[in-house]
């Protein structure tokens, strides 16, 4: 059996819960750099006219490119948790343990950015990137975190509508989520294939056709009736 | 149907962004045989692109490109594979290619190439076969009007570049200053140079280095479109599920016999309860308490109630042993291994002391000794360097030419040289050149050369050089040079002592 591959990284807490983290590839984290940048440039250009202020002006723009140049993603991602860019891009900076990141992290992380820079245009950063098993530059070693995804995972659940029919005994926590989840998409999927999985659970009963998709639609609403019970 | 559950990568549901980010992942795990694969098939297409082009490289490089579909195929194939846990080797590229570029790809090479889509759209046309009509159906179910298709295929447009010139950059900043540079501006603009070969090639390897990376992150996004069309991951959580359930229908369908006696055993029960209760009117109902807790145990012990467990766990073989050799021992052993332990103690102790008593004396007697070659080194360093000199002059030969020969025919050199130098300096001293203490060599020379003659020195300059050659270098004169020497310096100290 070879390893399985997927961008889910598991990080077990003290308590024994194991947090899925789903690490964001190269191609998201390119575009909210974009993104950033863009913002960036439209800040420059907005601070542009103080060098009517003469020398003193001059001396202030300069020091606010600095600190917008050095500071702007650090502020954000220890405020907020991802700067703007990342934010359009459903992407937030965290400790590789899945903590909020904190200044140290984010201060070395983003000086090091001179480093994944080089030689030109991140050329560094993106061969770091792509021989990581988690997407991480240098930065992001050297500093200890991860770049998430975190959008996207939650669809809203709609209502199950249908009569609550008891499932079978001995169903697992996934299978129960399994059937959960098919009430939910049901609706997206083309009927010959609704027909075809609903009848893989309901081989045993001898239902067929649309009746096994309404039973296992039955069954899903049993398994929601008894969840929202118990969250009340 | 494919057999999912063999899958390499696990099925769920995942958005477009994530969906690329997956076919990442796959690519980095498989980059070396894609790598390899996608060298293989452009080997013989850029060699038939250099004669077509007439090796000019701009052409070159834009056929490569154009051509790009034509190697993407097989990877697509490769990847497609791999996912169910297949890896094709060498034996397997006919079949790669034939499945890799097959006709109907020629639309990609032709209008399609420029559309944004290719890497989603490929596996369309690869793996699921279909032309025309049904094609055209099959691509408007499948794409679901999400921007990531077009910009995955941006960003590695920009990728290559940023590749390209960090190559060339780090090329340009790595060569040493002595060799020849790369001119980076003839890189970008001038086709008839060779860095402009370079820069294309260095292009073709960033085309190489994205490759895999693009096809595989096509492929997942299809992947994921399919998982959510289809619900992938709700079939294999049924399939799974339905094998629990079946498992445990097995189980019931066996258990009738265990579940008879389970039941016998409640009516037994029942029975008791029943026979207690109405015990209880006349006597102490615990009257048979023994009995009952046999029964209880009895009931207890059916496989309804609690479950079996088999834990795997790792014990360290050695601990046992470990344990039980202090056992082992004889019963008179002990003491023996005391008193044997104690008295060799006390023997290393006494060893010790003996060792610290002895560096002691030692130490003092070295001291003493010390101390008297010290007092007799300092005294002629305090001592005026003009008593230093009838002090040196006092410790030489009368006849030095005599003692030198002596000393040869002992086969003494060092002590033959060693004295004709400090003879040497001696007369050096007598006619006038004032030698401080501690000059080197090198210095007496100067010294003399600056105040006598060449025809005054004599053999000195000779004498030196032949001593520091001996003493540091390790050079031995011969017989013959020797002997000439000690002529040439008898002569001298001869002629030296008549002006005087």
């Amino acid at each position: 059996m070879q390893p399985s591959i997927d961008t889910i990284r598991f990080n077990e807490t003290p308590e024994g819960i194991d947090l899925g983290l789903r690490v964001a590839g190269p191609v998201p984290r390119a575009l909210a750099l974009v993104l950033d940048i863009v913002i960036r440039m439209a800040l420059y250009l907005i601070l542009t006219p103080l060098i009517v202020l003469a020398d003193f002006g001059l001396g202030l723009m300069l020091l606010a490119f600095f600190g917008l140049e050095w500071l702007y993603p650090v502020v954000f991602e220890v405020w907020r948790g991802a700067t703007p860019g990342k934010r359009a891009m459903g992407l937030r900076v965290v400790h590789d343990d899945g903590t909020p990141i904190g200044l140290p992290a984010s201060m070395i992380r983003n000086l090091l950015r001179v480093v994944d820079f080089l030689p030109l245009l991140y050329g560094v950063g993106l061969v770091a990137v792509l021989l990581d098993r988690d997407f991480r530059r240098l930065g992001d070693l050297a500093a200890g975190t991860l770049v998430l995804r975190v959008d996207g995972g939650h669809q809203p659940r709609g209502a199950v509508v249908a009569a609550p029919v008891a499932p079978p005994l001995g169903l697992g926590l996934e299978a129960q989520q399994a059937i959960l989840s098919f009430a939910e998409r049901s609706q997206r999927l083309s009927e010959a294939r609704r027909i075809e999985l609903a009848e893989v659970l309901t081989q045993a009963s001898g239902d067929r056709g649309e009746l096994a998709v309404a039973r296992v639609r039955g069954w899903a609403s049993w398994l929601a009736r008894g969840r929202m019970q118990e969250s009340r | 149907m494919m057999e999912l559950d063999r899958a390499t990568a696990p099925l769920r549901q995942r958005d477009a962004w994530e969906g690329q980010d997956l076919g990442f992942a796959l690519a980095r795990a498989w980059f070396l045989p894609l790598w390899l694969l996608w060298w293989l098939s452009v080997l013989p297409v850029g060699v038939a692109c250099l004669f077509l082009t007439g090796f000019r490289p701009d052409l070159w490089l834009l056929a490569l490109w154009w051509l790009k579909p034509i190697y993407e195929g097989p990877l697509l194939i490769w990847a497609s594979r791999a996912l169910f846990g297949e890896r094709l080797g060498w034996s397997d590229l006919k079949t790669l290619f034939r499945a890799g570029v097959p006709r109907r790809l020629l639309p990609y090479l032709l209008w399609r190439r420029i559309g944004m889509r290719r890497s989603f759209l490929m596996p369309l046309t690869l793996l699921e076969g279909l032309q025309g009509r049904a094609a055209r159906a099959r691509r408007q179910v499948m794409s679901n009007g999400s921007g990531v298709t077009f910009w995955l295929t941006l960003v590695c447009y920009h990728f290559e570049i940023i590749l390209w010139s960090s190559l060339l950059l780090g090329v340009f900043f790595l060569v040493p200053q002595e060799l020849p540079r790369l001119d980076l501006i003839a890189a970008v603009t001038d086709d008839a140079s060779w860095a402009y070969w370079v820069s294309v090639l260095a292009y073709v390897f960033a085309f190489s280095i994205v490759a895999p990376f693009y096809v595989c992150a096509g492929f997942a996004l299809y992947l994921s479109r399919r998982t959510e069309l289809e619900a992938w991951d709700l079939e294999l959580a049924f399939k799974a599920a339905r094998a629990t359930l079946a498992e445990a229908a097995r189980g019931e369908a066996q258990r009738p016999k265990g579940g008879r006696v389970g039941g016998a055993a409640t009516l037994v029960l029942m029975a008791g309860v029943a026979l207690l209760a109405s015990a209880g009117v006349e006597a102490d109902p615990r009257s048979d308490p023994d009995q009952a807790k046999a029964l209880i145990a009895e009931v207890l012990a059916e496989p309804d109630f609690g479950s079996v467990k088999e834990i795997d766990v790792w014990v360290p073989i050695e601990s046992a042993e470990d344990e039980a050799d202090p056992l082992k021992l004889p019963e008179g052993a002990k003491p023996v291994l005391l008193l044997l332990a104690s008295s060799l103690k006390w023997i290393l102790l006494g060893l010790a002391v003996a060792g610290l008593v002895l560096l002691l004396v030692r130490i003092l007697r070295d001291r003493r000794r010390l101390g008297w070659s010290l007092g007799r080194a300092r005294r002629p360093t305090r001592a005026p360097p003009t008593e230093s000199v009838p002090m040196v002059e006092a410790r030489l030969p009368a006849d030095i030419a005599q003692a030198v020969r002596a000393c040869l025919r002992d086969g003494d050199r060092r002590g033959a040289l060693s004295l004709l130098y400090r003879a040497s300096l001696a007369h050096l001293q007598f006619m006038g050149v004032e030698v401080p203490e501690g000059a080197t060599e090198g210095e007496c020379l100067r010294l003399a050369a600056r105040t006598l003659s060449q025809a005054q020195m004599g053999p000195l300059r000779q004498v030196i050089r032949a001593w520091q050659g001996f003493a540091y270098a390790h050079c031995v004169p011969n017989d013959a040079f020797l002997e000439s020497l000690i002529d040439a310096w008898a002569q001298w100290a001869a002629g030296g002592q008549e002006p005087a």
